[in-house]
């Protein structure tokens, strides 16, 4: 609620007034007739309407033109995940201002997946980028070995960890004031690893508190979309308790609308190293195309 | 002979003097005029709400002499699923050799408004009076869509019942528009339901529900208990060939 305050009341006495009358967030204000205020303020009827444009115009989301906004997309275009299979398969690599998610069952790889593609970014672009991690599993070592097989030197390896910026957060809260707290950078590359280990603590409860802060995060999602960052979640796939044990996502059909694009990664029977990713949604790629990954020394790469 | 005097307000006067523009024949599932209507577009995810939606814009936005309306367009994003640059694609379809300066004078007839959360959603709505009344050249009203707030503002003291909620929302977006006659078209999932009834809304004129069946793609209209279904395609130019099942 947008609370009535001093610089948008002008005078003190005034809105004390309309604290008194409960008129206390800004909707409450404009949706009074403008003669039953004028009585409340002891304003004249051309003040109050003047107070409730300034107000309107104020609080409400600001109006974009839409060649204005054509002009600040088209210069951010994409960046290359560096896996040249995964590339082709998004056409190009993950666009600015998306919201990407990595859904499967345990141990097919995500984390394994996020942090090649972090990798491959700041090798190539030398970008700084944001990793939340919710678990506390965020392996250096693992990176170091990465890295090392692919012949960097130590220096080199201090560089690109240096670029990486990791957030423990232990709570839902935890994530949603970490979140806010990215508002100012710009076009930052946020991955955050795993998204349903906060949200299943809410499953069982009778109230709907869970998705109600998974709303919220969303919200701040696109926000920070819009200001060209990139996103990338990773969402857990359970299995179905019916007889057809197939896999469906932790986080349900509210946050199914919430990515631009979902990866879904499974495994592929008798090969452990290998992943299998396919697209169940998306705004702009063509939907059921499918690529094969290997995981190895090396992270994740195309050669099989 | 008795002459009745009828009051209007300065507002409304302005409104019957200046020449909004008629939107009419927007796709073939909207045919004919849509002065003032509401309607209301239900599917899944990944149905072609949004990529539906986009053609709509384009149509709208395109100068008369290139098969368009030249009516301008406000677009209020909750869900962040709208890609500009496939707007500029579908513009750049339907205008063959397009420059840039053609683009731009469509480009600038759109209005985007992104919203966050639905206190500042409220205010927006009224927002749009002032804006509408001095923009006479916005022709529609877009919404996409209602259900994105909806589990932040059930907690904190919201409407619970779903349906409630879009006619809570619908109709103050209604009250701030209703002296312009523009149409408004609005979006929710099909999750986002009461009841699975097919009797619509109170405040909705027509209905279209959008459904994927592997590759092919279907729109059902229903007006006044009337039900007409389309089959179309979506590839990479945007949606072609609508064609009405029997």
């Amino acid at each position: 609620m947008i609370r009535l305050n001093v610089p948008l009341v002008p005078d003190k006495n005034v809105l004390n007034n309309l604290f008194e009358k409960n008129i206390c967030t800004v909707n409450d204000f404009l949706q009074k007739k403008t003669s039953n205020l004028q009585s409340v303020c002891n304003l004249q009827c051309k003040e109050i309407t003047k107070l409730k444009d300034t107000m309107t115009v104020k609080c409400s989301s600001p109006l974009i033109n839409g060649y204005t906004l054509y002009l600040s997309k088209t210069l951010s275009t994409f960046i290359q995940t560096g896996i040249l299979k995964l590339d082709n398969l998004l056409n190009g690599g993950l666009f600015v201002g998306n919201i990407y998610e990595l859904c499967g069952p345990s141990a097919c790889g995500k984390t394994q997946l996020c942090i090649s593609i972090l990798l491959n970014i700041i090798i190539t672009t030398k970008k700084d980028i944001v990793y939340i991690d919710t678990r506390n599993k965020f392996s250096v070592k693992r990176i170091k070995q990465v890295l090392k097989n692919k012949n960097m030197t130590n220096s080199e390896i201090n560089d690109i960890l240096k670029k990486i910026h990791v957030y423990s957060v232990i709570d839902i809260h935890n994530l949603i004031t970490c979140l806010h707290g990215l508002k100012e950078k710009l076009d930052p590359i946020i991955i955050i690893d795993s998204l349903p280990a906060l949200y299943l603590s809410f499953i069982g409860f009778y109230k709907n508190d869970g998705l109600c802060y998974i709303n919220h995060i969303s919200s701040v999602l696109k926000y920070l979309c819009n200001k060209n960052a990139t996103i990338l979640v990773t969402n857990l796939a359970v299995k179905n308790c019916d007889f057809t044990n197939d896999f469906k996502p932790a986080i349900g059909k509210y946050w199914f609308h919430i990515p631009n694009t979902r990866l879904m990664i499974t495994t592929i029977i008798n090969q452990q190293q290998q992943m299998c990713i396919n697209i169940p949604k998306s705004v702009y790629i063509p939907l059921d195309n499918k690529c094969i990954l290997s995981i190895n020394d090396y992270g994740v790469s195309s050669n099989l | 002979m008795e002459f009745k005097s009828q009051a209007e307000s300065g507002l409304q006067l302005l409104e019957r003097l200046v020449a909004r523009p008629i939107i009419k024949d927007l796709t073939p599932l909207l045919p004919d005029e849509l002065t003032s209507e509401t309607i209301e577009i239900i599917g899944d995810a990944s149905t072609g709400k949004t990529l539906f939606l986009t053609e709509c814009i384009a149509k709208c936005i395109i100068p008369q002499n290139a098969c368009g309306l030249d009516a301008g367009v406000v677009y209020i994003d909750l869900d962040g699923q709208f890609n500009i640059t496939k707007l500029v694609k579908i513009i750049k379809r339907i205008i063959k050799n397009a420059d840039d300066n053609l683009v731009k004078a469509c480009l600038n007839k759109l209005t985007m408004i992104n919203c966050y959360d639905s206190p500042t959603l409220y205010v927006t709505f009224q927002r749009l009076k002032l804006f509408l009344t001095e923009q006479s050249q916005v022709g529609l009203v877009i919404l996409d869509s209602v259900s994105a707030n909806y589990w932040q503002d059930s907690v904190s003291g919201g409407e619970k019942y779903m349906d409630t909620y879009v006619e809570k929302m619908i109709s103050s977006l209604k009250i701030c528009l209703e002296d312009f006659k523009v149409p408004i078209i609005f979006t929710r999932q099909s999750y986002f339901q009461s009841k699975q009834g097919d009797s619509l809304l109170d405040c909705v004129n027509r209905r279209i529900l959008f459904k994927r069946l592997g590759f092919d793609f279907f729109a059902t209209i229903t007006r006044r208990n009337v039900n007409l279904c389309y089959k179309f395609n979506i590839n990479e130019l945007g949606i072609s060939e609508f064609n009405l099942q029997v």
